[in-house]
């Protein structure tokens, strides 16, 4: 329809422009979009003491998993008491008097081998090893999803919703890299500022056709921009653009807003960027039967909670082997036991069943977020994933653990090159012919001496 | 009794020859006590790099006040003597852009380099001493001198470029036997001549040098690029010989420094509090007396395992390792190895200030670049990381003062200092590091 009357409107016309005017005053059933860029990402893994990172709480009433007793993680059929005091000895400082720099890579090879044989990586064949226990979380309250909508398993929510699935947090709730008040936990603090610093971004963008604040059919994209998140002294800085790339780390689901509380659908498969805190482990995380919760404050800001089942063998794989010996970080380190922490997700193993075996192989997980405004583009051409400059052998250790723990046949070692070594400097373990009780202690000089 | 700065010792030491060349005495200077009374010239500024890995403690280093006369903070208490001839910057960060943060690697790479390394323990450029080296050193006997107070011939910052480094001397016998060993002839003898080997050596060279031009006639453009890399060692090489072929000009006797005995050198405190001092005595004369005018001292590796017997963990390990004490809000146990890492820097300027040189002391005519890898190690960031510059570089940089850098780029120090040691450079470093900002208020 147009409107004509000589340069001045008609009466007909006048009045049909006041009533549009009138009926568009509230826009709120206009198409709309917001974009987040999260600022912090961690496990949501709630903290049951009310202070510090380490204090015994409700949720770890022994406190904090202490460091791995050596002499009896060491301690095999095979591995006599003498060859274990010989790695403690030579793990120690000094040796004789002389600076011992190999200490941490002697104690790693030693750790690697503790299955029913001398020759086997028990990284790799968990299973040939006895499960040695770890202290697993033992609270009631965990943050998270009831996600096999089952209010009668699971933990209870801090606002007191029952049946909230989040075993990854009674297997690894109790580690000293994961325990603390929300985004103040080791990990979480060394991710995040990884993450601000340029390893990864994630972005969110939510879009609607009525309310920004009660709509029932809106949209929620979550996904990697390959854009840094630019931030200042204090930190991140609001209203940037960045880029979505919608890849294997992107997903968009159907949402709806009640009073400005965002809720997802469940989708079959939720995937965004994993949680991490160096190159080597920074990827995609996939969650079966996802969803997302986020909450816009009067700020502008959002928080957020997201969840769902991670198959447990990718889990255990990547954080044994970001890098081919970080199990040697997680057991020397991080006070973790890489075997306990094998026999524990077997046993929280609560979703995905697998219909060959009739086992689960998912593990129900939740991960808290905050996020401030951004603005999230949809670039001219595809975005692409920065793929992490890593070597390919931790690649290579995650598939023999996945072809070991399927089959049930050990996987022997693979033939490494003496010294081989990528990625991750807290911890340079040495190869496997390392586990030879008399291997060298390197004094100070870089010699070789031979420990007594 | 006229003499010159070239004046050299003889003697044997535990029967083997010794020659050492003298500090700047008060003689060779003229009446203001800053140039040289032969030659007219300078004193000669020295430039040197202090390492030491996983950073600080902010909480107990960062002064509240900035500018002069900042605060005094109990992790900078050794420095507190010196205070007037340092200056603390704060706040700058390494902006790694599409590289990773490496552990222990981007942080103090960026600031030697002024660029975030694509590669892991590469650098992308060389470091700045052999930058500065290249231009400061011509006629000393050593382009530069590295030292590694750990005892591991693998802490060693400096470098050309990639993953190799200059290896550091690691004892403070090996020390003393590169500064003062042999390899001097003693020029005070009438019948003085080139070191036969010195000659054979240049002699090579110069073959070497015809074939290089004729290769470079027949290979193409990449090639080149290689060959003038390489070539660049070997024309280093030239300039050393060509600096021993030259006679100094005057000899006299004074007094000889007897050698160190053998030491055990390790990472443990305690050794280090022995052997740093000697080390960096050693280092100090070697400056003192022109043998280099570059020194690159790391004090151990950047995941540092400097430890105290006693201790279950070295200083890497419990960075990572020990909770942070919510009562004072820092980690107190790795608290302790910053400080010692600051201790150690404080020996080694001490022993520059103690050694008098025209109008001031050594120190007053050098510049120290002391720097980490780190603002918080327990998270291997990269912002806020601490720096400290030591000597007023013959009266080039004003002292005494706490910068706050404000966010900037680590490369603004960098800058800084190849200012100040003379470099014609207003822009350094590359990508975001790229910087045309040095840190003007103690440039003078």
């Amino acid at each position: 329809m147009t409107c004509s009357g000589g340069g001045s409107l008609s009466k007909a016309c006048l009045t049909m422009v006041c009533s549009t005017v009138l009926l568009g005053t509230p826009a709120l059933a206009e198409p709309w979009v917001r974009g987040y860029v999260l600022d912090k990402y961690e496990p949501a893994f709630y903290y049951g003491a009310k202070t510090g990172t380490m204090a015994a709480g409700t949720d770890c009433p022994k406190g904090t998993n202490p460091d791995n007793n050596y002499n009896v993680v060491l301690k095999t059929s095979w591995r006599s008491q003498a060859e274990v005091d010989d790695v403690l000895r030579s793990a120690t400082l000094q040796v004789n008097g002389k600076f011992n720099s190999n200490r941490e890579q002697r104690l790693s090879a030693a750790l690697r081998y503790r299955g029913f044989r001398r020759d086997i990586d028990s990284w790799v064949n968990p299973f040939t090893a006895p499960d040695p226990g770890t202290q697993e979380v033992t609270g009631k309250i965990a943050e998270g999803f009831d996600l096999d909508h089952n209010p009668k398993t699971g933990f209870t929510s801090p606002d007191g919703e029952m049946g909230i699935d989040n075993n990854l947090y009674r297997v690894m709730g109790c580690n000293m890299s994961y325990r603390g008040i929300p985004y103040t936990a080791y990990l979480s603090t060394r991710g995040n500022d990884k993450m601000l610093e340029g390893l990864f971004t994630i972005v969110v963008r939510v879009s609607g056709n009525k309310d920004p604040m009660n709509d029932d059919d809106a949209t929620v994209e979550i996904g990697y921009s390959p854009d840094h998140i630019v931030k200042n002294s204090v930190g991140v800085i609001p209203d940037y653009s960045y880029k979505i790339a919608k890849t294997t780390q992107y997903t968009k689901l159907k949402a709806k807003i009640k009073n400005g509380v965002i809720e997802t659908e469940q989708v079959s498969e939720l995937r965004l960027p994993e949680f991490a805190w160096f190159e080597n482990n920074r990827g995609e995380a996939l969650l079966y039967q996802g969803r997302i919760r986020l909450t816009v404050g009067g700020d502008g800001r959002a928080s957020g909670l997201l969840g769902g089942y991670r198959d447990w063998r990718d889990v255990y794989g990547k954080d044994t082997f970001d890098t081919s010996s970080s199990a040697g970080t997680r057991e020397t380190y991080y006070r973790e036991n890489q075997i306990g922490k094998y026999y524990s997700f077997k046993r929280n193993a609560d979703g995905v069943r697998d219909p060959k075996t009739g086992k689960n192989i998912g593990i129900s997980a939740a991960y808290r977020f905050t996020a401030v405004p951004a603005y999230v583009i949809d670039p001219s051409k595809p975005a692409r994933i920065n793929e992490p400059l890593t070597s390919s052998v931790p690649g290579i250790y995650r598939a023999m653990f996945a072809k070991a723990e399927m089959t049930k046949v050990i996987v022997p070692d693979p033939v490494r090159k003496k010294g081989e070594y990528e990625g991750d400097p807290d911890l340079r373990d040495s190869s496997p012919d390392s586990k030879s009780p008399k291997s060298d202690v390197v004094a100070n000089n870089g010699s070789p001496q031979t420990s007594p | 009794m006229k003499f010159d700065r070239r004046i050299l010792l003889r003697g044997l030491c535990q029967g083997a020859a010794v020659t050492v060349a003298l500090p700047f005495l008060d003689c060779f200077l003229d009446g203001n006590g800053r140039a040289l009374a032969a030659t007219g010239k300078r004193i000669p500024t020295r430039f040197g790099t202090y390492f030491w890995g996983c950073g600080l403690t902010k909480e107990l280093y960062l002064p509240k006040k900035t500018g002069l006369d900042y605060d005094a903070t109990p992790q900078l208490s050794s420095l507190e003597p010196y205070k007037k001839k340092i200056n603390l910057v704060s706040g700058l960060r390494a902006i790694v852009d599409d590289s990773p943060n490496y552990q222990h690697w981007t942080g103090s790479a960026a600031i030697s380099t002024g660029i975030c390394p694509t590669k892991d323990r590469q650098f992308d450029a060389q470091t700045i001493d052999q930058t500065i080296a290249a231009a400061i050193s011509q006629g000393t006997r050593y382009k530069s001198i590295e030292v590694a107070f750990s005892g591991n011939k693998g802490d060693s910052v400096s470098s050309l470029g990639g993953p190799n480094t200059n290896p550091p001397e690691v004892s403070p016998l090996g020390l003393y036997t590169r500064l003062f060993g042999p390899g001097f002839q003693d020029p005070s003898k009438g019948d003085w001549k080139p070191d036969p080997q010195v000659l054979v050596q240049q002699s090579a060279l110069s073959v070497v040098a015809e074939d290089r031009k004729r290769m470079m006639q027949y290979v193409g453009a990449n090639d080149r690029a290689r060959m003038d890399q390489y070539f660049t060692s070997v024309r280093e090489l030239e300039q050393t010989i060509a600096a021993e072929l030259q006679k100094p000009e005057i000899v006299a006797n004074v007094t000889i420094p007897s050698a160190p005995s053998e030491m055990e050198v390790n990472k443990s405190v305690p050794v280090l509090r022995r052997v740093v001092p000697v080390m960096s005595q050693l280092v100090a004369l070697g400056l003192a007396t022109d043998q280099t005018r570059v020194i690159n001292v790391s004090l151990a590796e950047g995941a540092s395992t400097i430890f105290m017997p006693g201790d279950p963990k070295p200083f890497h390990q419990a960075t990572h390792e020990e909770p942070i004490d919510p009562a004072v809000g820092y980690q107190p146990v790795t608290s302790h190895f910053s400080t010692y890492s600051m201790e150690f820097f404080a020996m080694l300027i001490k022993a520059l200030d103690d050694i008098n040189e025209g109008d001031g002391t050594l120190l007053d005519h050098s510049l120290l670049l002391a720097y980490t890898d780190t603002g918080f190690a327990k998270l291997h960031t990269v912002d806020n990381i601490p720096m400290l510059l030591a000597g007023s570089a013959s009266g080039r940089v004003k002292t005494g003062y706490h910068i706050a850098g404000g966010d900037g780029p680590v490369s603004r120090v960098g800058l800084t200092v190849q200012q100040a040691m003379g470099i014609p450079i207003d822009s350094w470093g590359a990508g975001s590091m790229q910087t045309k900002k040095p840190v003007s208020e103690i440039l003078v």
